[in-house]
């Protein structure tokens, strides 16, 4: 449901398996270039990247960063170059935005002003466009004269949309014998089209289980349930229903507790079923569970709902709750609830009675109470 | 100020409960007529919804086409598009050749290259288009469309029946009812409240949406809730910059907490992917062009009270609605308000998760026996079944099942007719042999006083006697029973009865033996004796003709297997031959 960020390597995969594979042999090179292959930025910085280096180094570098954790290691032959140009397209509301120049690789940074813009407007069948047909004339007639192939950048735009691209830049590339040579991809795609790149998982070996378990609900309903884990021994543990609320308590959460005392980003919404609010939650509270904070404070809360039905979703959670009962009051866990909504009366009364009944500390509030006082005198 | 009340809206798409909704609004207001004119769905003609305590019915049309036909679109104000993200461009484009003047979509995961194709529609056929992914919007006092505004439970609570001069533009929808209540429980009425949605490239977007309320009269303020990400807001401060517009504009941007932090939030477009796109930035700019910026989530209700008085907004008074709406029934009876005598009881419980896991013959037994059967139960339930299945196509059953086939009926007639076949004279043996012999046991009538009534009344025994089987030529079925029988079941007293029986009806007849019928009632009596069953249970399987089932189960897949046989033959109406019919 939105833009992700896709490797390097796999935007090279499907941009080779489209345009080809430039030979090497012609160059004859015998020099490489190893880069760790994610969408994590300034690998030059971080010392990610080795350029021009020979078969024996680039192999020593790799195991070097495999060492260091990073699975995905891209592995190219280096091109020896002089001049580095610029190439992007990017999403906007109304346009596609082409940006192209003379300078390229970080030199960009400093020149944007010197890049030339060509707005392609948002048609749908824009090949037939004779418009956007003039605009891509125009780009061949004014820019990079010596590609041998003057539709270039038009099959890259084709490309682009093709794969449901929102951003995608080719910084720098280089023209060697009037070929277009890709020497670094950058890109986002929009995750509801349809595209051949595949999203890659960022930090493999820093994900949880438990986030993977959870973003496995999410991929198999039309509801929505997210969790992205910030620290592991935060004191806040917020069970948030909805986009917006779940971004009102967690600058809420920031502001009085402090960022490293924010357990997780997450939120829940589209009216899931009890079973997989079950699901959802004996995720988190596992969790929630092995941190190791002090006072630990479980926040099941949110908006006032549309059409989530709240004592559904809510006995999801209770039946959670139920399971880790005993060790929750053994770390004195304090649940705050606040949640607005269809028969917010009736599943606020559900939980409050549960949660008298079993001796957890609590506070149960609705609609009469404020978002931003549920934490009052905490 | 009153021009959305009259205002009429189609619904493309099957959401009754929102539709439920809006007709409510619609009857608390005091309308004549609902505001929802049409729906287009398939499967049926009409739908019917509460109308206060009364019913009425709205007509569903199975496209646009056909709705033309009978609703002049000149009629129509609005559509609500419930459809999901892979038809939204489809329906939406036909909404657009409609030429109906505002369209609201609904459906979150569409992809962003339709959505913007959308946008460059709406904007040359100039038509308003809200979402995707939007919860709707309401007009306070005057109309509402889709989810905004909740259920009856709320937008009564929350006073939204009441009109006012506050409108409230969200990218959030699940925030947009909490927005609401903020504002009706301590600033005054809501104009209109809009959830525009969370994509980052939305059909119109905040700017549009701010100055397109701001155009309209008796607007005091507006309320704008952004977020990080994309750059809406910043269109939206430029817009301010450059335009004075009369409401005030009070803002509170959402993710500010979310800096250096690269966190992809739940709505599509909440992730900042640039410096300008960021809370901070955002904030600078529409304070510099004059708008009231709240950093702080926790302060808004204060600002917001504040502006209002400068703006002479007052409070809303103690109101209620026109017209109160009747309390759900479902809703009342869920929450044990009203209680109510059920017309059905059912004590069948069957787990298909647990049944998975077992044997046909075990899952039957529990199901019809109501005991836990242990395996050597669910075996000889399993045993029994699969012998009875099919006992040849010259039976009176199968003879049924064909020529049914054969008029060209379908398989559950011609399984029902041969099923009706069943009874006194064939396959419903079983239940009377039990009957019999559990009669017999209970009131120590001997197998010699039992031959005798049942020869003094002048009928067969039922469980006894073959065509052509006898006690020099057995039937092997009955004997693997009784195998069976011996070699796991202890308690055999109605099967050494039924033996008893037997030995007196041989010795007058050779072919009078104890058949699959008597033998298979025996060995359940038996079964049901070893459980431990009380009289009671037994009678009660007895009196409901429980025994039976297992021969009307079984016998089942053999008369489908008959059919099926007949149709994969293709074999034509059968007439039977006049040569073998003695007209008399």
């Amino acid at each position: 449901m939105a833009q992700v960020k896709v490797s390097e390597g796999e935007i090279r995969r499907v941009y080779e398996k489209r345009f080809g594979v430039f030979p090497v042999s012609i160059l004859d090179s015998k020099k490489f270039v190893v880069k760790v292959d994610d969408t994590i930025g300034g690998r030059f910085k971080k010392g990610l990247i080795k350029v021009g280096v020979t078969k024996r180094e680039a192999k020593e570098f790799e195991k070097e960063l495999q060492v260091k954790g990073y699975k995905k290691i891209l592995t190219l032959p280096y091109f020896p170059h002089e001049k580095e140009y610029y190439f992007s397209i990017e999403s906007f509301s109304d346009y596609d935005l082409l940006r192209l120049g003379n300078v390229g690789g970080v030199e960009v940074e400093e020149s944007w002003d010197k890049l030339s813009e060509y707005r392609i407007p948002i048609i749908e069948n824009w090949k037939q466009d004779n418009n956007i047909q003039k605009i891509f004339v125009e780009i061949s007639r004014n820019h990079l004269t010596e590609i041998q192939n003057t539709n270039l950048l038009l099959e890259i735009y084709d490309f682009y949309i093709q794969n449901s691209f929102s951003f995608l830049e080719i910084n720098p590339f280089t023209i060697l014998q009037g070929n277009f040579i890709p020497l670094d991809f950058k890109g986002r795609i929009d995750n509801m089209g349809k595209s051949e790149v595949t999203i890659s998982e960022v930090n493999d070996k820093s994900v949880s289980k438990e986030e993977k378990n959870i973003a496995e609900l999410d991929k198999n309903t039309s509801s929505s349930l997210k969790f992205q884990l910030l620290n592991k021994d935060a004191r806040v543990w917020p069970l948030i229903a909805g986009g917006g609320a779940s971004i009102v308590f967690y600058d809420l959460i920031n502001k009085k507790f402090g960022k490293k005392e924010n357990a997780f980003y997450g939120e829940y919404s589209g009216n899931p079923t009890t079973d997989l609010m079950y699901e959802y939650c004996k995720n988190i509270f596992t969790l929630l569970l092995k941190s190791n904070a002090n006072n630990k404070i479980l926040v099941i809360a949110g908006g006032n709902a549309n059409f989530t039905y709240i004592p559904n979703t809510f006995k999801g959670i209770i039946k959670a709750i139920e399971e880790i009962m005993q060790e929750l009051k053994k770390q004195k866990v304090l649940v705050l609830v606040r949640r607005g909504g269809p028969n917010d009366t009736e599943g606020l009364k559900l939980i409050k009675e549960f949660l008298d009944k079993n001796q957890l500390e609590n506070r149960v509030y609705g609609m009469e109470t404020d978002i931003v006082d549920v934490f009052n005198n905490i | 100020m009153q021009k959305y009340l009259d205002k009429k809206l189609i619904v493309v798409g099957n959401q009754p409960e929102a539709i439920q909704a809006t007709l409510d609004f619609d009857y608390v207001l005091g309308k004549e007529k609902p505001s929802i004119l049409a729906i287009i769905d398939t499967n049926t003609k009409v739908k019917i919804f509460n109308w206060g305590a009364e019913n009425i019915t709205i007509p569903v049309f199975k496209n646009l086409q056909e709705l033309k036909k009978v609703i002049s679109i000149n009629e129509i104000w609005g559509a609500i598009n419930f459809t999901s993200s892979r038809n939204v461009l489809r329906v939406t484009k036909q909404l657009l050749d409609l030429d109906i003047k505002n369209i609201f979509i609904l459906a979150e995961n569409v992809a962003e290259r339709d959505t913007r194709f959308l946008r460059q529609l709406s904007k040359e056929k100039n038509i308003n288009i809200v979402g995707p992914s939007s919860v709707g919007v309401l007009y306070g006092g005057q109309l509402k469309i889709s989810h905004a505004g909740g259920l009856p439970e709320n937008f009564i609570r929350e006073k939204l029946f009441v009109g006012g001069e506050v409108a409230i533009i969200s990218k959030s929808g699940g925030m947009l009812n909490e927005l609401m209540s903020m504002v009706t429980r301590s600033v005054g009425g809501i104009y209109m409240a809009k959830a525009i949605g969370g994509d980052r490239f939305p059909i119109e977007n905040l700017k549009e949406a701010v100055e397109k309320v701001s155009k309209e009269e008796g607007v005091k303020m507006i309320l704008v809730l952004g977020e990080v990400g994309g750059t809406q807001e910043n269109e939206l401060a430029e817009y301010l910059q450059k335009n004075k517009i009369n409401p005030k504009v009070v803002v509170h941007i959402l993710g500010g907490g979310a800096k250096n932090v690269e966190i992809q939030f739940g709505h599509a477009g909440a992730m900042a992917n640039s410096d300008v796109e960021s809370v901070e930035y955002k904030n600078q700019i529409l304070e510099k062009a004059g708008a009231v910026v709240v950093k702080d989530f926790a302060n808004l209700k204060k600002a917001l009270k504040e502006e209002a008085s400068k703006l002479e907004i007052n409070t809303i008074e103690d109101v209620t609605p026109n017209r109160n709406l009747p309390d759900n029934f479902k809703n009342l009876l869920r929450t044990k308000k009203v209680r109510h005598t059920p017309e059905i009881l059912s004590s069948f419980d069957y787990n298909y998760s647990q049944g998975a896991k077992q044997t046909m013959g075990k899952i039957l037994f529990e199901l019809w026996f109501r005991r836990k059967a242990d395996k050597t139960v669910g075996d000889f339930m399993d045993l029994v079944l699969k012998t009875l299945i099919d006992h040849g196509p010259e039976v009176s059953g199968a003879i049924n099942t064909i020529i049914t086939s054969r008029a060209g009926k379908d398989m559950v007639s011609s399984l029902a007719s041969g099923l009706l076949t069943i009874g006194p004279r064939f396959g419903g043996a079983i239940n009377e042999a039990g009957k019999n012999f559990y009669r017999c046991l209970e009131e120590n009538i001997s197998p010699e006083n039992f031959v005798k009534e049942m020869k003094d009344k002048n009928v067969y025994i039922p469980g006894i006697g073959h065509r052509v089987k006898s006690k020099t030529n057995p039937d092997d079925r009955v004997e693997m029973f009784k195998k069976y029988a011996k070699k796991n079941f202890i308690s055999r007293k109605f099967l050494d009865f039924s033996l008893n029986v037997e030995k007196i009806t041989t010795a007058k007849k050779d072919n009078l033996i104890l058949n699959v019928d008597g033998v298979v009632a025996a060995i359940m009596l038996d079964i049901f004796t070893g459980l431990k069953m009380t009289n009671a249970e037994i009678l009660q399987i007895l009196n409901a003709e429980g025994l039976n089932a297992l021969f009307i189960y079984a016998r089942s897949a053999g008369f489908i297997a008959h059919y099926l046989d007949q149709k994969y033959l293709d074999q034509p109406l059968y007439r039977h031959p006049e040569w073998d019919v003695l007209k008399i």
